[in-house]
């Protein structure tokens, strides 16, 4: 047996119960926030809120996975040439799906709430709209057609792709934030700095360190990221988090109330 | 290079006319549009001190007994109608809620906004 015909195999082996904890680990971080959220504070509003505002929580942590799957190759798992398009685009057309059942559900479910389609509606909703009209556009100027009509070549793609993902990011961050449904105990700020933290650190570290990676000190045992990040350094590592969650959910609970 | 800044420069005063026109349209929308029907029943709210909604009472902001007439026709608070009456009832609603204790509807936006039958 040749070298070349036994990589698969091992490749193959080693991948699936990775792909298994990766697929895992999404499901929790997508439904996590928003079962703790309730679990800190129910929202007591008839089982449709719940629900509706659950969804529209999916979508916007499938809004931010989509942020820390751009750190690729870096992150893991290692997503590249047309899967990384394939998977990153199947999960953008889940966001507008979800996102399309919290907003359009709510306009059925609560006639009342067809008011909030006005230009007189709140900020935070204005910004859910918007939000949700980027999510469109972005979702249709991926197709490829329509990608080579709207944008011709790819640095202009890639130019309004990153522009209108991150308004309509910063647009849901303020719609979640400014509602006050949830966040208006300490406890659902520090979940929120915590995760926020993470994801920003995780991002960064991908992106900027690639011998820092997370993905290759957790995952990678051969690396020498996983060889040097040593005993002393893991709890500064994790000191750092906490204190940093703290000051952070702290300042923006004073802030907020 | 200057064909580039000049695009820039047109499209930032492109979006500063919309957005300045959006805004100038948005605060006209909140004057002029009629309050939407709000239930109330005072018989339902005896455990609640007068002054905490009747707040001109007290604070000598003017002596009119309902609401709308300051908080429609008033230009310095006219912008914030729907954050007010949300923040006094919901707010109270759902403290109440998470102590426990019996209140009104703290979501359904049907539930209050419906015709006024009640004293």
């Amino acid at each position: 047996m040749t070298y070349k015909n036994k990589k698969p195999e091992s490749v193959k082996h080693k991948t699936l119960p990775l792909l298994l904890f990766f697929l895992g680990g999404l499901c929790v971080y997508l439904f996590m926030p928003y079962l703790s959220l309730l679990f800190f504070r129910p929202m007591l509003a008839g089982s449709y809120w719940d629900l509706l505002n659950g969804v529209g929580f999916v979508a916007f942590g499938l809004c931010i996975y989509l942020f820390i799957e751009r750190a690729r190759p870096r992150s893991w798992p290692k997503l590249k040439g047309d899967l990384f398009y394939w998977w990153h685009r199947l999960l953008a057309f889940a966001l507008l799906l979800l996102s399309s059942i919290h907003g359009f559900g709510f306009l059925i479910l609560e006639p009342v709430t067809w008011e909030y389609l006005s230009l007189r509606s709140p900020w935070y909703m204005l910004c859910a709209w918007l939000a949700w009209l980027f999510f469109v556009y972005l979702c249709l100027a991926s197709i490829r057609p329509l990608k080579q009509r709207l944008h011709g070549g790819f640095l202009s793609f890639r130019f309004s792709h990153a522009l209108l993902s991150i308004l309509a990011l910063v647009a849901c961050l303020y719609h979640v934030v400014a509602a006050g449904f949830y966040f208006d105990r300490y406890a659902a700020w520090a979940l929120f700095s915590l995760l926020f933290v993470l994801v920003v650190s995780y991002y960064a570290l991908n992106r900027l360190g690639p011998k820092l990676s997370f993905s290759k000190i957790l995952f990678d045992s051969d690396s020498k990221a996983h060889s040097q990040v040593g005993t002393s350094v893991k709890p500064t590592l994790f000191i750092g988090l906490v204190l940093l969650c703290v000051l952070f959910s702290g300042g923006l609970y004073v802030a907020a109330n | 290079m200057w064909r580039q800044i000049s695009w820039a420069a047109g499209l930032l005063l492109i979006f500063a006319a919309l957005a300045s026109a959006f805004l100038s349209a948005r605060k006209e929308s909140l004057r002029e549009a009629p309050l939407l029907e709000v239930y109330f029943a005072h018989k339902d709210h005896n455990k609640v001190g007068c002054a905490n909604c009747h707040h001109n009472y007290v604070d000598g902001t003017g002596r009119q007994y309902g609401c709308y007439q300051c908080h429609k026709e008033d230009e310095t608070v006219n912008l914030l109608v729907e954050e007010q009456f949300h923040g006094l009832c919901r707010d109270c609603h759902r403290d109440l809620k998470h102590m426990g204790k019996e209140s009104g509807p703290v979501r359904q936006c049907g539930a209050c906004h419906k015709p006024d039958t009640q004293p």
